[in-house]
């Protein structure tokens, strides 16, 4: 199996904030999840894998390249598309191709033209008057014109209707078929990914939290819920997280480390119950 | 070649802008050729064009187009050269446009009755040149550290400097000065050249220096 992109011990430390001894891979034909609150870290990694950052230690590989050293070539490769749209003022469609199309070999109009085709969006309408979900569609379009490899997506959801995620869930499960391109997707909205995600990179506190397949990670963690008598020190300390209420408590734990009693409820968890809890384990210690 | 698609993409930034800005240069070009040398008005023209260029990292910095930069297939020595290309495209393409204006229509714009000296038009080119230099030169790397908004009140520096030049010529030996330059037109116009593309590469040197170090 070859791995898209391989990040491998990447540290970089702001004033206020570490992104610590990252590390992760994503194989060829995979959607991989990049998940964690906000201010976990997950753009500082993304703009450290595009080489807008430069780490202060660890190595990141793109197809099997040093991204500062084949940052072109390695470039060429790879589709980005963002929560907004990152045009000029007065821009239509045919401006975006003109000023994109020439930093990429690739570029194929025809496929360009089908994908603004596809997408219904309007030739003739300046990009600051689309809706933000064509805005994301046509950032797609761009990623995806040029032939790209490797498609990050940062918070590309956000702002969106659940028309518009349902689309793009689809464009990328199409995307990734030939089992010969990869997608890294940071969302905050762990509903698009529960579908279509292969693998996950949850980073808190700038931290990594865990690296491997979705079904993992699920299997990993369950949720325990019991009445407030039942929450008793040992079982504080089992939980990754957890919430009390009047009528009762629940959390996460790992399942393999859980002392199940006859009163306690487990289930599985969900990718927001995890993050949820981990985010509050993060956020006491 | 990566940096002629970045000056390229800069001028498409700027596109929707360019027509204002042409309507601009004219305008000032009419105001300024009224019973002007050509000198006088080339050195306006050096800092208007410096003046109004910065507006690329104002249009830069309200898309948040750092971003695309960073998407696209091209390095940050392409950027940073790409962008002071543009800004130097900018100046050479009005540079001539006022050239053709001033030389090819005469009755619109009477140069004060003078003939046209090769020597002296040189002159005067080469002086608006270093000043528009100095300006930019000064000017890019502060957008480049601080971006449009931050720099814009810093970046009245290097006018400030040449304002404080002239004074400091004016008040040492203006006559002096003057007489020296004219005694040898071809060799101060060589010289002023020289000494702008020299403060152009230097800035852009500290330019990449400053991006490097961000990262």
């Amino acid at each position: 199996m070859t791995d898209i992109l391989n990040v491998r011990g990447v540290t970089k430390s702001f004033p206020g904030f570490i992104l610590d001894n990252i590390s992760f891979y994503l194989p060829k034909g995979y959607i991989m999840g990049l998940v964690g609150p906000n201010g976990a870290g997950k753009t500082t990694t993304i703009q450290l894998i595009l080489n807008i950052l430069r780490a202060d230690s660890g190595k990141i590989e793109l197809f099997g390249l040093d991204n500062k050293e084949y940052e072109v070539r390695i470039k060429q490769d790879i589709g980005v598309v963002f929560d907004t749209s990152f045009f000029a003022d007065g821009w239509k469609v045919k401006d975006v191709e003109k000023a994109l199309s020439p930093f990429y070999d690739n570029w194929n109009k025809k496929h360009f033209a089908d994908l603004i085709d596809r997408f219904e969006l309007p030739r003739n309408k300046k990009i600051e008057k689309f809706s933000r979900g064509m805005q994301m569609k046509l950032m797609l379009s761009c990623a995806l014109a040029h032939d790209a490899k490797l498609l990050i997506l940062d918070e590309p959801t956000s702002g969106l209707d659940a028309v518009a995620r349902d689309q793009l869930s689809e464009i990328l499960q199409d995307y990734i078929k030939d089992g010969e391109r990869s997608v890294l997707f940071s969302t905050h909205i762990t509903s698009d990914l529960q579908r279509i995600a292969d693998y996950i990179t949850f980073i808190n506190r700038g931290k990594l939290f865990y690296t491997g397949s979705l079904d993992g990670l699920v299997e990993k963690y369950s949720l325990i819920k019991g009445k407030p008598t039942e929450l008793d020190d040992c079982l504080k300390d089992q939980m990754l997280g957890f919430r009390v209420t009047n009528v009762g408590f629940e959390g996460l734990a790992e399942t393999s480390t859980i002392t199940k009693t006859q009163s306690l409820i487990l289930e599985p968890a969900s990718l927001d119950d995890i993050i949820l809890f981990a985010s509050k384990k993060g956020a006491n210690q | 070649m990566t940096a002629i698609k970045m000056l390229k993409l800069d001028y498409l930034t700027m596109k929707p802008h360019l027509r204002t800005f042409s309507f601009m240069v004219l305008f000032v070009m009419i105001f300024l050729s009224v019973g002007s040398s050509i000198t006088l008005i080339l050195i306006n023209i050096s800092w208007y064009i410096a003046l109004v260029a910065a507006n690329i990292f104002a249009v830069e910095e309200k898309h948040n187009m750092g971003r695309l930069y960073g998407t696209l297939a091209l390095n940050l020595r392409s950027i940073v050269l790409g962008r002071y290309l543009f800004i130097l495209s900018l100046y050479l393409v009005t540079l001539c446009s006022v050239i053709i204006f001033v030389g090819l229509i005469p009755s619109l714009f009477p140069l004060s009755g003078n003939p046209l000296i090769i020597e002296h038009f040189l002159l005067s080119t080469s002086l608006s040149f270093l000043i528009f230099s100095l300006i930019v030169s000064g000017q890019l790397p502060l957008y480049f550290k601080m971006g449009y908004n931050k720099a814009r009140i810093m970046s009245i520096i290097p006018f400030l400097f040449l304002f404080g030049l002239a004074a400091l010529i004016n008040y040492i030996d203006p006559l002096g000065v003057l007489n020296k330059v004219l005694s040898n037109e071809m060799g101060f116009s060589i010289f002023f050249f020289f000494c702008g593309i020299v403060v152009m590469m230097a800035s852009y040197m500290v330019s990449l220096k400053i991006k490097n170090k961000q990262k």
